[in-house]
């Protein structure tokens, strides 16, 4: 016993070693995060108000507990950023095939507003081929033939609704729950609530595919009011694959370890004659920079996977494929990694061109990723990830069950508007029941009729699974809390495992 | 038993006087009260909820009985009041708070003896008008006399020292000795220029033996054109600055000559007053022969905006323009009165006594300017150059020689386009569409309407075609599609034109219908911007006449540099403002007018601005309460990097405390009264004060006492801002651009940084000295913004931000470390110490001294020789990658050059070098 | 003019009436002491005299009237309760007339002029003083609200004064130490109804007819007749009623009053279900998967349950109470680079993660020791830790999940954990654990998932230990093979067709 009690002692040194400013651990370990910093700040004492914009931590990374055991550790959000037609491929309704030409009955036309639409448009009947799949019965069609062997690791979410008609702001509500700029993205509050396991990597990473960025831009993933720290780090799959990780060219390894210590190591004197503990914080952040420059690179790099692994998601090494960035996305959340963001550009079909037409770009969409997605899948559940870990898959909002008629003309291929009231999400892992669906929309799948959750329920959800109450989790800004659901939003019990 | 009698009396008389509360302190509502309501009461009592009917938020709420007939307080009689009963009775169903612990026994007695004091009510602080306090007096008696201990009468050098020397020793603390000289210039240089000192003012200052040596380097720096763009700098963010309209498109917006505007008026040193009146109504001042207030007052305007503008398709421009106004609302307030204002949009202030309503009467200020969530920005200043400003000469001298009347209004219409109705605003569309959400569109056949247009004394109509076709006609008629034809419209093939059309004269106000007949193209849509009505411009029989309308016409094209300017709606373009429920703009509640908010400062019940200018005069009246304390607080946290009042955003009682308030009420006064409104006074003021010149080296001492430097025992010790770290950066290696003004510019960014769709727009790299300009001139893309920038904790400048939290990351340090701008500044610094020093260790001694101003600690400087000498090692043994990493300075490749550069990168990344000491 | 200042409610009879507080208690203090010290003389144990008494006497009724005074202009600002208002005037004119008899008849003068008043005094005397009392409770009432004094009697004097037996506020449930031994109604349900139903259904206070303070009254139900139907849970009124809405106008416990948590409703359905018996224990009725949970949340009161039913995971683990975590210890692990933080707020228990300690070894695993009850999530993935380390790691008697993957561990290592009552996930991919090592396992009886893949175990092992536990999940990985199936998947595509087609 007498050996760990000199181990202690010498740790203990180690500990106070790493003690810098704000004892805020210390003061608050608990309750961090239940309430968010910044409420908590005002309750210990750090900052006067309570509503004041609150100090940060020493290491706002630092790893914190949630208000309530969580199911889900981390979190991977797929999101098909232009909203695909859960008509083709989830959202069954044999009645709308029925309907397919004919034109569109007006009580779904009365004083609606749609993206484009114009007149009385035609119906469009569903273009895959459904089945039901999997002990659960779950219908998904033919667009997507490898989901079909997982489906019953997923919960659908058949009803879901939203309140913008435009892939901006409807991504901006999906992902920060207001459809304006400026609001803090669900990975950015997950990372400010439960700060990153792992030392040497980002706690929020976004991955983007699709050859554009989601049109809400960099806002999706960024941290709005936030301390910028909380932000999403986008790795990209070509160039340095987080900003300036990568050394310059001719300076190796060896020269960066010793200028990375030589720089420690004056700063070590500095803070030996004017005692600021800020400096103390200054030399871990560099310790910590020169480990991700270790290990970014090196959980970014797939060559290290076995080759069946990669055939398994359809990876060509070196391309930067949705398919690689799932494969990132297990790697990442295999190593800890808080929350992992996918984007994935082009499932805006209008049918105003072969590229964005249903039958021909949404079926290749569904090609590109679906393999993916279910390797996905599958890898998270064989190493023990998937019940800790959450994945998300879905658009912005949903498409109409009418043929779109851009400016009142006929277009030359099939396409479906934009469309808010009737979406499918699915969900599997961490926490949520395995094949399960929940909702109904009407049978022409324009509302939901049966079930309906709004995107605020998705997100109080989310957050609920990793540990928090919606209500409760806050941050004060221009003498408000804010939250991410806003004023809104209840947890989707029924599809709790 | 008399005597027996008068001492019972007495004994009564003693009793009685405790309850008349003659030996008791007087409770402070705002200091001891306030502060227990608002953590225990307010959030179910107060503006957003009033739980039984029952609110704290106003005097007379408080006294009036709630939903059960009680009454929350009964002045003089605790015992008495219902909100004393609730918070004391065990009842669970009736205890108050009803969540959370109970108050404590303190908290209970201070409400107690306040009721029974007769419950005073009183103002927040920073609500009441600023009276300039006492100055203290340090030093004991004898000291004054000469005798014993002098230092508290010799350290402080103003006013200033004293406020904070007498905190100090409140706290057991003592004043830190004077920074030395190079740290001084460095610190002193940073903040009020934004760059460091060159090595030759440094060693001009370091050896300056005159009495008033820094005196001078503070009016030296005042005076420098890089004083502008630093204050700038910060103004930028508050100002919501940026070179795009944000939301999906985030297209580009050229507003940059808004952000020269504020350079040069920092530079100037406009009095703040000014500053501010010009910003928030520049459009309304006095207006010149030409009927307009000079371009300076109307560019000022582009403060409010740099609002964001949604061109996307599908979207409610009425929407976005409303958002536009809350957002200039909200803007105004934490800009100028430090008031978080935002709550008040859906309900009364959570805290602070201001009704909802008074959100929307001061929205009404704004909510007639002309400006729509129109793609093209309108309405815009446009400057005139080349044939066009001939052109515009022409027509202004022809009108003006014909009727000098009308010649302000003619020039007022080509320079600002206004008034005219935006063709989004026309309805009862047949066959039409607003084409990408942007101009109205009619195919063949097709109709629309423009409603109620007065048109008295207009007998002529403008109309800007986006494009048409050569067989395109476009029929006009008055009240209905049956009604007169007023006239028929060959509809140009050239695209963007403006024609004018001759009307007959009609009295009042009418609606006008359009029709379209394209017989050729019968999918072809008639695309239309504006339309305007005019009187026809005059001297029709003189000869010339249709040329000068051709002018006229021409000049009211689009294209010209343009700038966004904010102007006045004025009669049917005058808008009317109604309160929203619950903050939503669908559901408009009664008609408001517009007033200010009465609970700041009485001169508001007096005499109510009637418009925005004369708001903008409320705003900085020497009787508003917090203008001045918010600008001064606002400049302090710059120099110090913290606030007198932490919350630069929140004067208000969710704010934190002043750790000085007389201080900052003596600098408010001053910077009025005396400086009048004169920021470099201020300024100078501030830094000139012993408390700025200590020293910043602290010890585990006053650590403990103070770990965030509230009492200013130690001079400031901040991480350099965004643009700081830079700009330092380019400065010492001697690649910094001095050039001012204009558009912004692109510095080499990664690729992959912008990937907008339905947008062609891309970062186009600068060339020459445009790639080493102030961060301060970075084109600044709201969506995608420089990353370093926001890696340094830059806002993305969607809303007006007031502070920036200070991060400390390793993504802050993988930037330094290898940002390409911090590389090249190492090798040009490499080269210029090899130039100017022989050994190794001369050199570096040399590069510490550039970036510090110090001499290197032998110490420091052992271990910069070892990383030279191991990377000198390294690139001895392999030359080829010296090529590689010398991509700057290809002529003086070297290894020693390299072993140099890699050492210069190690000193860009001190902490000494990074932080403002 | 007098008449005047009385009549309209003036500040200043206000002013006055204020002092009536003060006043009283003049009268209330002189009186009981000239009582007492009459008293006292009677039974000679003081020596007194007379003039002091009456000058006692005569200070407490004048006191008494300036109170009367006093109080009436204070009766004048209004809101009162009339009756006792009217009582404690009356009552308090008495003590004051009684106070000036007992000192008229006491006073020389009086004295020599009517001898016989003698035998007035004690007894005006007497009077006054219980008047004293009296009109001094009355008035407590009028300022404190009714019953003030006497709300908190406690018993055996409240059985005496024949008052209603005081109910129990109760505002938590005490745990339960051995929740199978526990009576299901006294011990679970009847709790339940005393925090959240009796505060309006009770002896005192009855809405809607219904008492839920015994089961007699439970079963008997309210005006809407019987509120559950034992044996169905379904068809009971009561538990429709908690499951309404919260903003239901019918949803029981009102909005606003604390609200029964999903455990609870569980817990009632249960027992309702069950038949509800009034006399069985939690060990003699039928628990399925589904209570277990709650009722092991039983064993610690409400605060299991987060916030309004917000608990995210259901596993019996997390209701366990444990001291906190030494800091020392939990230092300890921090500085040799482990995450060790507590899985929620206000949770002792840990979370212990390697995540950033790829070095970790047996060397360092003693440091788990002193945290033995508090780490219930413990991930030593990759690390260097061999079988040695699992002898220690069998002493975490409360684990839940446990990440062995990618380690060295071994079928020696694996056979220690056994009785690890709470272990539900065990993940030990990459290991050299066979399928011996893999039927060592069959004793945990909780574990739910064990992943194998990349291990040595076979296919024949892992048949082998289904065959023992069908109900344990055993997730191997795939192969070569396996994942050249999976491509298979969905050859026959009409799309593909559609689509050449349009082509």
């Amino acid at each position: 016993m007498s050996d760990i009690n000199n181990l202690f002692k010498e740790l203990q040194h180690a500990e106070l070693q790493r003690q810098t400013r704000r004892h805020f651990l210390k003061e608050c370990s608990f309750g961090l995060g239940a309430i968010g910093l910044g409420s908590l700040l005002g309750s210990c004492g750090t900052s006067s108000a309570g509503t004041a914009a609150p100090a940060l931590p020493d290491d706002p990374m630092a790893v914190r507990m949630p208000q309530f055991a969580p199911k889900a550790k981390r979190v991977i959000y797929i999101h098909m950023a232009g909203a695909p037609s859960q008509l083709e491929l989830f959202d069954y309704k044999p009645e709308l095939e029925k309907y397919h030409g004919k034109d569109c009955p007006a009580e779904f036309l009365e004083g609606k507003k749609f993206a484009f639409i114009q007149g009385v448009p035609k119906m469009l009947g569903p273009q895959g081929k459904f089945a039901q799949h999997g002990q659960s019965g779950a219908w998904i069609s033919d667009y997507l033939p490898h989901l079909q062997t997982v489906a019953d690791e997923v919960t659908f979410l058949k009803a879901m609704h939203t309140d913008q008609f435009n892939h901006a702001p409807a991504q901006l509500l999906m992902h920060t729950g207001s459809p304006r700029l400026g609001r803090p993205s669900l990975g950015a509050w997950s990372v400010y609530g439960l700060g990153s396991e792992n030392q040497n990597l980002p706690g929020f990473i976004v991955l983007a595919s699709g050859g554009k960025q989601p049109d809400a831009g960099k806002s999706v993933w960024g941290s709005g009011f936030l301390p910028s720290v909380y932000q999403g780090v986008q790795c990209r799959t070509g160039g340095d694959p987080v900003l300036y990780v990568s050394d310059p060219s001719g300076m190796n390894r060896d020269i960066r370890k010793n200028t990375i210590e030589a720089i420690n190591e004056i700063n070590r004197q500095t803070y030996e004659e004017v005692k600021d503990p800020e400096i103390l914080t200054r030399i871990s952040q560099y310790e910590m920079a020169f480990r991700m420059q270790m290990s970014v690179p090196e959980v970014m790099d797939v060559s290290t996977e076995p080759e069946y692994i990669r055939d398994m998601y359809g990876v060509k090494p070196g391309d930067g494929s949705f398919a690689m960035n799932c494969l990132l996305a297990r790697k990442l959340v295999e190593n800890g990694v808080r929350f992992v963001q996918l984007f994935d550009w082009g499932w805006d079909t209008h049918g105003t061109s072969a590229d964005g037409a249903i039958e021909i770009g949404l079926h290749d969409k569904c090609r590109e990723s679906d393999q993916a997605v279910s390797a996905l899948l599958k890898d998270l559940k064989m190493r023990g990830l998937l019940d800790e870990t959450l994945v998300v898959w879905g658009g912005e909002f949903g498409r109409t069950p009418m043929q779109e008629n851009r400016n009142g003309t006929v277009l030359p291929f099939m396409g479906r508007d934009h469309h808010l009231e009737a979406f499918t999400v699915w969900m599997a892992g961490g926490g949520v029941k395995q094949g399960f669906s929940m909702g109904e929309t009407d049978e022409l799948g324009y509302y939901g009729v049966k079930d309906k959750t709004h995107v605020h329920d998705l997100q109080a959800t989310i957050l609920h699974l990793m540990g928090f109450n919606h209500e409760e989790f806050t941050y004060p800004f221009q003498g408000r809390n804010f939250r991410l659901t806003d004023v809104a939003g209840k947890v989707i019990k029924p599809i709790l495992a | 038993m008399k005597i027996l009698v008068i001492a019972v009396g007495a004994a009564l008389m003693i009793w009685f006087s405790t309850w008349f509360g003659l030996f008791e302190k007087e409770i402070d509502y705002n200091a001891e009260v306030k502060p227990i309501l608002n953590k225990n009461c307010m959030a179910c009592h107060g503006g957003v909820k009033q739980a039984g009917e029952v609110s704290f938020l106003f005097e007379e709420e408080m006294l009036n009985p709630g939903k059960s007939g009680k009454i929350p307080v009964v002045r003089g009689d605790a015992d008495a009041s219902e909100m004393i009963r609730r918070i004391l009775t065990d009842d669970p169903d009736e205890r108050m708070p009803k969540k959370g612990p109970g108050l404590t026994e303190e908290e209970v007695s201070t409400l107690k003896k306040w009721i029974n004091q007769g419950a005073k009510w009183g103002n927040h602080w920073s609500y009441e008008r600023v009276e300039r306090p006492e100055v203290p007096t340090n030093g004991g008696f004898w000291a004054r006399l000469g005798i014993g201990n002098q230092d508290e009468i010799n350290w402080p050098k103003n006013e200033i020292d004293h406020f904070v020397l007498k905190k100090l020793k409140e706290k057991n603390l003592s004043p830190a000795p004077e920074a030395d000289r190079a740290t001084l210039i460095r610190r002193v240089s940073l903040d009020l220029t934004g760059l460091p000192p060159t090595p030759k003012e440094a060693r001009d200052f370091i050896n300056d033996k005159a009495q008033n040596a820094y005196e001078k380097v503070v009016d030296r720096l005042l005076a420098s054109p890089s004083y502008g763009e630093r204050w700038a700098a910060m103004w930028m963010d508050l100002a919501r600055y940026a070179d795009t309209k944000g939301y999906e498109r985030d297209g580009g917006r050229s507003i940059w000559a808004y952000r020269d505007y504020v350079i040069k008026a920092f530079n100037q040193d406009k009095p703040f007053s000014a500053f501010t009146a010009e910003q928030l109504a520049g459009d309304l001042m006095s207006a010149d022969s030409d009927g307009l207030p000079t371009d300076e007052q109307l560019i000022a305007t582009g403060f409010h905006r740099n609002t964001m503008n949604n061109d996307e398709g599908g979207t409610v421009d009425e929407e976005f323009r409303v958002a536009a106004q809350i957002d200039r609302v909200n803007t105004t307030w934490e800009v100028w009165q430090g008031t978080t204002f935002s709550c008040v949009q859906c309900h009364s202030h959570p805290y602070d006594p201001i009704p909802h309503d008074d959100y929307y009467k001061y929205m009404a200020y704004f909510n007639s300017t002309r400006d729509e969530d129109v793609s093209n920005d309108t309405p815009t200043l446009r400057f005139f150059s080349g044939e066009d400003s001939a052109r515009l000469e022409r027509v202004k001298a022809w009108v003006r020689q014909h009727d000098p009347e009308q010649s302000k209004q003619v020039t007022r219409f080509m320079r600002i386009t206004e008034p005219k109705i935006n063709s989004h605003d026309f309805d009862e569309y047949v066959r039409s569409s607003l084409l990408d959400a942007k101009y109205y569109g009619g195919q063949s056949g097709g109709s629309t309407r423009i409603k109620n247009v007065p048109l008295t004394g207009k007998n002529r109509m403008l109309i800007s075609f986006v494009r048409g076709s050569e067989s395109a006609r476009m029929s006009v008629y008055i009240d209905s599609l049956r009604g007169t034809k007023l006239a028929v419209v060959p509809i140009p093939t050239a695209s963007d034109s403006v024609v004018i059309v001759p009307l007959p004269e009609i009295e009042g106000t009418h609606s006008l219908y359009l029709s379209f007949n394209d017989p050729l193209k019968t999918e072809n849509f008639t695309s239309i911007k504006w339309v305007a009505f005019q009187e026809a411009l005059p001297g029709e029989q003189a000869a010339g006449y249709q040329a000068m309308l051709l002018d006229y016409a021409k000049s009211l094209k689009d294209g010209g540099r343009r700038t966004p300017i904010l102007w006045e709606g004025r009669d049917n373009l005058a808008r009317k403002t109604h309160v929203f429920e619950r903050g939503n703009w669908l559901v408009p509640g009664k008609e408001v007018k517009p007033a200010v908010p009465a609970t700041f400062g009485k001169i508001a019940k007096k005499n109510q601005p009637a418009d925005r200018l004369e708001l903008a005069r409320w705003i900085v009246n020497r009787d508003n309460p917090l203008t001045a304390r918010v600008m001064v607080n606002r400049l302090w946290e710059q120099l110090f990097g913290l606030g007198i009042v932490e919350t630069v955003e929140d004067f208000g009682s969710q704010g934190s405390e002043p750790t000085h308030r007389q201080l900052l009420d003596w600098l408010a006064v001053a910077y009025m009264e005396d400086d009048h409104w004169s920021t470099k006074q201020l300024l100078k003021r501030i830094v000139t004060s012993a408390t700025y010149r200590q020293s910043s080296a602290t010890d585990k001492e006053k650590q403990q006492i103070d770990p965030y430097n509230y009492w200013l025992a130690r001079g400031p010790r901040v991480r350099l801002s965004a643009e700081q770290v830079r700009d330092q950066a380019l400065a010492v290696s001697g690649l910094l651009a001095r050039k001012m003004y204009g558009p912004s510019v692109m510095p080499p960014q990664p690729e992959g940084i912008w990937l907008s769709p339905y947008d062609g727009a891309s970062w186009k790299e600068s060339k020459g000295e445009d790639r080493y300009r102030r961060g301060l001139y970075t084109y600044w893309k709201r969506t995608a913004p420089y990353p370093s920038m926001t890696t340094f904790d830059a806002p993305s400048r969607e809303f007006c931000q007031s502070r920036r939290i200070r991060t400390n990351t390793p993504l802050q340090a993988l930037v330094t470390l290898n940002d390409p701008v911090y590389l090249e500044s190492a090798q040009r610094l490499a080269v210029f110490m090899q130039s100017k020093a022989e050994t190794p260790e001369a050199q570096l001694r040399l590069g510490y001294q550039k970036l510090t101003y110090q001499t290197i600690k032998p110490k420091s400087l052992a271990v910069m020789l070892g990383v030279y000498n191991k990377a000198l090692k390294e690139y001895r043994q392999k030359p080829n990658e010296i090529d590689s990493l010398l991509t700057y300075v290809p002529r003086h490749k070297s290894p020693e050059l390299a072993a140099l550069t890699v050492s210069v990168n190690v000193l860009l990344n001190l902490d000494e070098v990074v932080t403002k000491e | 003019m007098l008449s005047i200042f009385l009549l309209q409610v003036s500040d200043w009879a206000i002013f006055f009436g204020r002092f009536h507080p003060v006043l009283v208690h003049f009268p209330i203090g002189f009186l009981l002491l000239a009582a007492l010290l009459v008293i006292g003389k009677r039974l000679g144990k003081v020596s007194i005299g007379d003039g002091t008494i009456s000058l006692i006497l005569l200070v407490s009724a004048v006191a008494a009237t300036l109170a009367c005074g006093a109080g009436y202009l204070l009766s004048l600002g209004g809101g009162y309760d009339e009756e006792i208002l009217d009582e404690h005037m009356w009552q308090g004119i008495g003590v004051a007339a009684f106070a000036w008899v007992a000192w008229a008849v006491k006073s020389d003068f009086a004295h020599k002029k009517l001898p016989a008043s003698g035998f007035v005094y004690l007894p005006a005397l007497g009077v006054a003083t219980i008047l004293t009392m009296v009109a001094g409770h009355h008035g407590g009432s009028l300022t404190h609200g009714e019953g003030y004094l006497t709300t908190y009697t406690p018993e055996p004097f409240r059985a005496m004064a024949g008052m209603e037996p005081r109910r129990e506020e109760m505002t938590e449930i005490k745990p339960i130490a051995n929740v199978s031994e526990a009576i299901v109604y006294q011990d679970i349900v009847q709790p339940m109804l005393n925090v959240h139903c009796t505060s309006c259904h009770n002896g005192t206070k009855q809405k809607g007819d219904l008492r839920m303070d015994s089961f007699a009254h439970l079963t008997k139900g309210g005006e809407g007749g019987p509120i559950f139907v034992a044996g169905k849970s379904a068809e009971s009124k009561m538990l429709k009623r908690c499951r309404l809405p919260l903003d239901d106008d019918d949803h029981m416990p009102p909005k606003g009053k604390p609200q029964l948590s999903e455990n609870q409703i569980t817990l009632l359905t249960w027992w309702i279900d069950q038949g509800a018996p009034v006399d069985k224990k939690v060990a003699e009725l039928k628990a399925d998967d589904k209570i277990k949970p709650a009722l092991a949340s039983l064993s610690e009161g409400e605060n299991a349950e987060q916030g309004d039913g917000y608990n995210a995971t259901g596993s019996p683990v997390l209701s366990l109470k444990v001291p906190a975590p030494d800091e020392k210890a939990v230092a300890a692990l921090q500085s040799v680079g482990l995450l060790v933080n507590p899985v929620a707020v206000e949770q002792n228990l840990l979370e212990v993660s390697a995540v950033n300690a790829k070095d970790f070894s047996d060397a360092k695993v003693a440091l788990l020791t002193p945290l033995a009850q508090q780490i219930i999530w413990l991930k030593l993935g990759n690390t260097q830790i061999t079988d040695a380390t699992l002898i220690k790691i069998a002493k975490l008697k409360n684990l839940n999940k446990l990440h062995l993957e990618y380690t060295a561990i071994g079928d020696a290592g694996l056979k220690n954990l056994h009785d690890l009552p709470y272990l539900e996930y065990l993940n030990l991919i990459g290991t050299k654990v066979t399928d011996a090592g893999l039927q060592s396992l069959v004793g945990l009886k909780t574990v739910k998932n064990v992943y194998v893949w990349k291990s040595a175990v076979t296919e024949a092992g892992i048949a082998q230990l289904r065959q023992a536990r069908p109900d344990l999940n055993v997730v191997t990985g795939l192969d070569e093979i396996t994942v050249a199936a999976f491509l298979q998947a969905g050859k026959a595509d009409s799309a593909q067709l559609a689509k050449e087609e349009k082509k």
